[in-house]
């Protein structure tokens, strides 16, 4: 991937202190970084995630040979950002629980068919096990290929592969469990 | 809802759970793992597989329409995410060590106000020594004293929360200098006094700076990096920064998060 390449010389530039090179490296990252924080942590400490997964990538960029691609090498330390967050805050959002979801799309009458299913999908989404949701995450709203995924996990491309389709599995009970209690309620 | 996980097809036996992986794979255009021609055998004698691919897709459909939407937005936070410059970098430390030693001279100057004046140069600065201030005025002078130099080493502990006892701090040394020219100025004071308030300035002076130099590394467990604009989080969330900084740690995290949690 040319972008790839090009990031990556931006990541050796930076490393040696080129101003630009840094922001460009900023301006090129700064959206997937936060995208992806947004999803694995939640919104509103995104730029919070965000901030801090720049500031240690800043710090260990000295250390960055350019063997991954730093596009890789970057969101696996957003990850570790995200993980570490999650970690700290100590306790589970009581809002995953799939009675809980179910009760919530009972209470949002009247109801409009789109905000109902992007309702549903983010609560699916909240209540999958951690390293699904981190695998689900990476190749569907990240973008990226199933070996680049693998990368940012640190994992093989098998593992990838089977958590996206167990991620896959339950989103589909998730939401189909959804359309059951539509049904039931009308 | 009919998932049939390890039911076996005429195809050679390959399980649900394999097939759905590679279904799953091919979604997404990656290798699927298995022999596309044993899967699509699978597929032709399992129902259970073909429903479970429609409803992936059927999945897969809501996600990229979901993710790509308007609300999707991202920030510019380019201002806030570039390094500082290396000079900057290396003030820090150096800062928080002046603190600190501000700090310790304002507590000695606190403890001083307790102890009785014995006459000596040290002891006689603390306050208890004036006309006026004996007693529990003096008690009290020195107490506040004592606070504003704990006040400062946590800051120099914390530079991160100093935004907490620094709107504190301003107004202390606004309104002490204010009382302190009108007192030198109708002679109720005197210099050797006055030289007593130094380590309040200064110490407000090198916290102010150090603020300035506000570190992008800091604790955020609720949203916490910008705690400084309300002091009830400065206060709360007492828990460590997460510190590590290789990307080739072993991370340790298994708990399920909260995607999207706030945006519903
Ligand atoms: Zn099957």
């Amino acid at each position: 991937m040319n972008d790839d390449v090009q990031l990556t010389r931006c990541a050796l530039r930076a490393a040696h202190g080129d101003r630009s090179a840094t922001e460009t490296f900023i301006r090129l990252t700064q959206q997937s970084v936060w995208r992806m924080l947004a999803h694995l942590a939640s919104r509103d400490v995104a730029d919070d995630l965000t901030q801090e997964t720049y500031a240690r990538a800043f710090s260990a960029l000295s250390r960055f040979r350019g063997d991954s691609s730093a596009r890789t090498w970057l969101l696996a330390i957003a990850r570790r950002v995200a993980a570490d967050h999650l970690r700290q805050r100590g306790t589970r959002p009581t809002l995953v629980g799939s009675i809980d979801w179910q009760r919530r799309a009972e209470q949002n009458q009247p109801r409009v068919p789109e905000l109902d299913e992007g309702l549903a999908l983010r609560q699916a989404m909240g209540s999958l096990a951690t390293e699904r949701h981190e695998a689900f995450v990476l190749t569907q709203i990240t973008g990226l290929s199933y070996a680049e995924a693998a990368q940012v996990c640190g994992c093989r491309i098998g593992t990838i592969r089977s958590r996206v389709a167990r991620a896959r599995d339950d989103l589909r009970t998730a939401l189909s469990a959804t359309t059951d209690t539509d049904a039931a309620t009308r | 809802m009919t998932p049939t996980p390890g039911r076996v097809g005429d195809d050679g036996g390959m399980r649900c759970d394999r097939a759905r992986e590679g279904i799953s794979a091919l979604l997404d255009s990656e290798d699927p793992g298995i022999d596309a021609a044993v899967l699509q055998r699978h597929l032709a004698s399992c129902p259970g597989c073909r429903r479970w691919q429609d409803e992936a897709a059927r999945v897969n459909r809501m996600v990229r329409v979901r993710s790509t939407g308007p609300a999707d937005v991202t920030p510019d936070l380019a201002s806030r995410l570039l390094p500082q410059p290396r000079g900057v970098r290396r003030l820090r430390p150096l800062l928080r060590v002046s603190l600190l030693l501000v700090a310790v001279v304002q507590l000695t100057v606190g403890v001083a106000g307790l102890l009785p004046p014995l006459g000596g140069h040290l002891f006689a600065i603390g306050g208890a020594h004036m006309p006026g201030m004996t007693g529990h005025l003096g008690n009290e002078t020195a107490a506040f004293n004592i606070a504003i130099g704990i006040a400062l080493g946590w800051i120099a502990a914390r530079p991160y929360r100093a935004h907490g006892p620094l709107p504190l701090l301003l107004a202390f040394v606004v309104v002490l200098a204010g009382l302190s020219v009108l007192d030198f100025a109708t002679g109720r004071v005197g210099w050797q006094r006055l030289a007593v308030h130094l380590p309040v300035v200064a110490g407000l002076v090198v916290a102010a700076a150090l603020t300035r130099l506000r570190p992008a590394t800091m604790p955020a467990p609720e949203g916490g990096a910008t705690a400084g604009e309300d002091s009830e989080h400065t206060v709360r969330d007492e828990a460590p920064s997460p510190t590590s900084t290789s990307p080739d740690e072993p991370e340790t995290g298994r708990r399920p998060p909260a995607a999207w949690r706030e945006s519903a």
